[in-house]
């Protein structure tokens, strides 16, 4: 069985097999990422998986480049993907002006989507909204580490961190998080 | 931000604890005790999968399961937090997404029949002659609509405040000659449509005939999707105790 290296190194050659097993082995991983920074738009993924698609492509045009020199292939990956995310959310903002509204906007897109699809995307946008609370390292991390699956080693290639760096401020994310829940709580009670 | 203000400092035990939860989420695992955050990780974790297929049967699970992770987290956080203190939730919290989840069917089905109340009375209002309250009455129609998640109901409900918004615009702008027909709007510069049949003069009293076909004036037919949902009419109030 071929380890990652490897398999990139074939693919960084052009053999059509390696691009083809490697993209297969990524692929899910970047419709994660992207889905996770996204996050669900007009009701749905549609957005963020074409954003995904295009990280693919870019990905396939930048290999023939990438050379293993001291840059992880992760952050290799993750790093074109930020990039178009990045994009997309100057390109969304452009075209959207954020408008301040009390909650997310529920209205779907023209396509009458199936009620499964609908209570799915909602499921997504809770997550999406409380990483909303985060820094944006913090953010980056959970959802490299969650999302993506990457191991806080990896995380730390890719942003630039030591893991025990990675690993202090994914604590401190979760405690973020679970501070939120309880002040929302008292709010509530009181 | 009070984060950078006052770090919190983890201990190894945490450290190592939140590490391990976060490998298993990222594996895609499930996780193990009830700590309600993990809970919803590793959803969020199963929804941003590629192959996740929305099942009818899944759907209805995950359902449940925000169900769940509430009641987890009301009982985790020491409070006894009930649907009637949920629903005072705040929408600037961050947490408001996931008590309007929850409780959002029943307040979605509240608001639609309150709006239905509201465009009866609205209508009502129209024919009365009472503008201002009709005004104030399709202002509160329409953000009672906005709470309404059935995306089909709200399209109906739309449609009605649509005609009802049409009907007013009749006496706003045409000097206060109600025309209570859905869908005939009078064209400028014309007096207002006669009722059917009746030879008399534009002030003449509205004549309450419905004629729902009735062709519109110079203005294009609305643009509503004619979905024909029998929830149009309003439920009469009622009179029993």
């Amino acid at each position: 069985m071929l380890t990652e290296p490897d398999l990139v190194a074939k693919a960084v050659q052009g053999k059509r097999e390696a691009v083809e097993s490697l993209l297969a082995h990524l692929r899910p991983q970047i419709v994660r990422y992207c889905r996770a920074r996204l996050g669900p738009i007009s009701g749905g993924y549609t957005t963020a998986d074409d954003v995904a698609q295009e990280v693919c492509v870019a990905i396939l045009g930048a290999l023939p480049r990438f050379r293993d020199q001291g840059v992880p292939f992760s952050a290799f990956v993750f790093g074109i993907a930020a990039r178009k995310v990045a994009d997309a959310h100057r390109a969304a903002t452009r075209g959207f002006p954020l408008s301040i509204v009390d909650n997310v906007p529920e209205r779907a897109d023209a396509r009458p989507g199936p009620e499964q699809l609908a209570v799915a995307s909602d499921l997504a946008r809770h997550l999406h909204s409380l990483l909303g609370e985060l820094t944006e390292n913090q953010r980056d991390i959970i959802v490299l580490r969650v999302a993506v699956g990457l191991p806080a080693e990896e995380v730390g290639k890719v942003l630039g961190m030591s893991a025990a760096a990675v690993r202090v401020a994914q604590s401190r994310a979760l405690h973020r998080l679970r501070t939120i829940a309880s002040s929302l709580v008292d709010e509530m009670a009181s | 931000m009070n984060e950078q203000l006052t770090p919190f400092e983890p201990d190894e035990a945490t450290l190592a604890r939140d590490d391990a939860l976060l490998d298993a989420l990222g594996r895609g695992g499930t996780t193990p005790g009830d700590d309600p955050l993990a809970l919803a990780l590793s959803l969020w974790r199963e929804e941003l999968s590629p192959t996740a297929v929305p099942k009818r049967a899944k759907a209805k699970r995950r359902k449940l399961t925000w169900g769940l992770i509430a009641a987890a987290l009301a009982a985790s956080l020491g409070a006894g937090a009930t649907v009637a203190a949920a629903s005072n939730a705040r929408p600037d919290s961050p947490l408001w997404p996931i008590t309007q989840r929850i409780f959002t069917e029943h307040a979605s089905i509240a608001s639609a029949d309150a709006a239905k109340v509201k465009m009866a009375d609205a209508r009502a209002a129209v024919t009365e002659q009472r503008p201002a309250e009709a005004q104030r009455l399709v202002k509160e129609a329409e953000t009672l609509i906005a709470n309404v998640t059935s995306l089909l109901e709200r399209d109906a409900l739309i449609a009605e405040l649509e005609r009802v918004k049409t009907l007013l615009a009749t006496i706003l702008g045409a000097g206060g000659v109600p025309v209570p027909q859905p869908g005939a709007t009078p064209a400028p510069g014309t007096a207002p449509q006669p009722s059917p049949g009746g030879g008399s003069g534009p002030g003449q009293a509205p004549t309450p005939s419905p004629s729902p076909s009735g062709p519109g004036g110079i203005l294009p037919p609305l643009p509503l999707p004619t979905i024909s949902l029998p929830i149009h009419l309003p439920p009469l109030p009622t009179l029993l105790p």
